[in-house]
């Protein structure tokens, strides 16, 4: 089943001959619960990504541990699917082909698996678009294929990250509604790493915030919306409240009120 | 036009490539083609009358009816045909040497670095070389016969499908290489469902240039010592002012050229379709 996620004390530290070395994550820690689903968000460099990559087994750690399901991550592992900032299809492949491509890798093609990715192409609004390419389709409608190709592979975990980032914000929230019904579906532990806070705030359980390099875990949120989110979430005013506070971390001169506003809501 | 045809129009998907075909794109294409055709009419009238007004001697500029004799007389046509055969096979056998090479060392040399950074002094002062230079070395080391000319070929085909191999996989779309990696591919899977097709289009403009390539490589081979090919005979009928037969083999060359051209361009159009 789905897997909890534990990062203890996660450093790592990017060397090149002739540079210096930059500290990307610094002791870091971070639980994730099985089925659980946590938003990051944090400025530009602040090292998001890469603790998303370690903990997809895409970059090493140069000190301390990352678990996934009580095992050590010591690579990619098969049981964790990623979402990228852009769709990342390949053109020479149709969508279905694009969509079964994780099976044909791992040599697990089965007819369940070809089901799974033809009800997941219906749930997204693509089943017509099975066999275009992906040129043909919009920048929303690939990155509704590329959630197929990640959910078809049936995940334990899901890392996310910027899914929604080059889309338009009208696409970009409809997709997150999107998500959030595939996740109470599948409930999948799932990572999601954004520069919006709207959008993190509006798909995590939890929201944790990061700061500047090196990386560091400087506020951890519970949201206090139902697993189940849609329009009126972001109208309850609890909603704009959390945005708040957590921008407070980013617009320096609004720390005080943001702080304030919050004491509201944890009351 | 009933109702029923209407809603048919739109039922079968047959555009596979981008539905960009919208009427007035045919419409410019043959617009396009009109001017082609004319512009073809112009030059064919030109070559014929031009000569003509300005009375050029036939052996400084002969006028296309020359030519086109030429090309029909049974004789030149059967020495044009044997000397063509000739300079066709070292190009072809040198081309197909030149690419397997090229693209072979091109995929060794982008995914070993150290190979790389040891060769690519060598690759950039040979690509900034004229490689046809080579070629009366290798008249000294191999002789009169195929091997120098399909050398010369080799040498002007190998460097373009190398360098165009090498950048199309080192410019592999990084995203795409970890999301290979996140599905824990193989080497092998990777090399073959991800670097040769992200490297096809890069491959195939390579290509394009050393089809091009394989023919001056042959003709020059033979301009510098042979006793057979088309470089041969546009020798012999330079030497005996036989200027038409000149421009009869430039005729024959301009044919093949286009016509490998067009074979390579269709290749790409069905490997590369989605480009």
């Amino acid at each position: 089943m789905t897997e909890r996620i534990e990062v203890r004390d996660a450093e790592v530290v990017f060397s090149r001959r002739g540079v210096p070395p930059t500290t990307a994550l610094s002791g870091l820690s971070l639980d994730v619960e099985a089925g659980g689903f946590v938003s990051v968000v944090g400025p530009s460099g602040c090292g998001k990504t890469t603790l998303l990559r370690a903990i997809g087994g895409l970059q090493g750690l140069t000190g301390g541990e990352i678990r996934v399901g009580g095992d050590t991550v010591a690579g990619p592992r098969r049981t964790t699917a990623f979402m990228f900032q852009q769709p990342t299809l390949l053109p020479w492949m149709n969508i279905a082909d694009n969509c079964l491509a994780p099976a044909r890798i791992h040599r697990t093609l089965t007819p369940e698996y070809r089901s799974r990715v033809t009800s997941l192409l219906e749930r997204v609004g693509l089943a017509d678009f099975h066999d275009k390419y992906p040129n043909e389709l919009s920048g929303g409608m690939q990155q509704r294929a590329a959630i197929v190709r990640a959910l078809g592979q049936d995940p334990e975990l899901l890392l996310l990250d910027e899914p929604f980032g080059a889309l338009d914000a009208m696409t970009r929230e409809q997709m997150n509604f999107d998500l959030n019904a595939i996740w109470n579906r599948a409930k999948v532990t799932t990572l999601l790493i954004t520069h919006s806070i709207p959008e993190a705030v509006l798909l995590g359980q939890r929201v944790v915030v990061m700061s500047s390099r090196p990386g560091r875990i400087v506020d951890d949120i519970e949201i206090p919306f139902g697993p189940m989110r849609d329009a009126e979430t972001m109208g309850d005013p609890r909603f704009s409240q959390i945005v708040a506070h957590v921008r407070g971390y980013f617009v320096k001169s609004q720390n005080v009120s943001a702080e304030r506003s919050l004491a509201h809501v944890r009351d | 036009m009933s109702a029923t045809e209407k809603i048919e129009v739109r039922a079968p998907q047959v555009d596979r490539a981008p539905a960009q075909r919208g009427p007035s794109k045919v419409g410019a294409g043959l617009r396009g083609r009109g001017l082609a055709v004319g512009a073809v009419m112009v030059f064919i009238v030109a070559w014929e009358m031009v000569p003509r007004l300005l009375d050029v001697q036939s052996f400084i500029f002969p006028r296309l009816s020359e030519v086109i004799a030429k090309l029909t007389d049974a004789t030149t046509v059967t020495l044009l045909y044997q000397h063509a055969q000739v300079t066709l096979y070292e190009a072809l056998v040198g081309l197909v040497i030149g690419i397997v090479a090229g693209v072979g060392l091109g995929f060794a040399l982008a995914e070993w670095e150290p190979a790389r950074a040891a060769v690519y002094p060598f690759i950039v002062a040979f690509q900034s070389m004229p490689k046809v230079a080579l070629a009366p070395l290798f008249i000294i080391w191999f002789g009169f016969g195929y091997t120098p000319k399909v050398l010369v070929v080799v040498m002007l085909v190998f460097f373009p499908m190398l360098v165009n191999t090498m950048n199309g996989i080192l410019s592999t779309d990084k995203s795409r290489l970890d999301l290979f990696r996140s599905m824990s591919a193989s080497k092998w899977q990777i090399w073959s469902r991800l670097l040769l097709p992200s490297a096809l289009p890069s491959i195939f403009a390579g290509l394009e240039v050393s089809v091009v390539n394989s023919f001056i490589g042959a003709i020059t081979g033979e301009f510098v010592g042979a006793d057979a090919g088309l470089g041969v005979l546009l020798q012999q009928f330079k030497n005996n002012y036989d200027t038409a037969g000149v421009f009869a083999i430039l005729v024959i060359l301009a044919f093949i050229g286009v016509a490998l051209n067009q074979i390579v361009r269709i290749a790409r159009r069905r490997l590369v379709f989605w480009q």
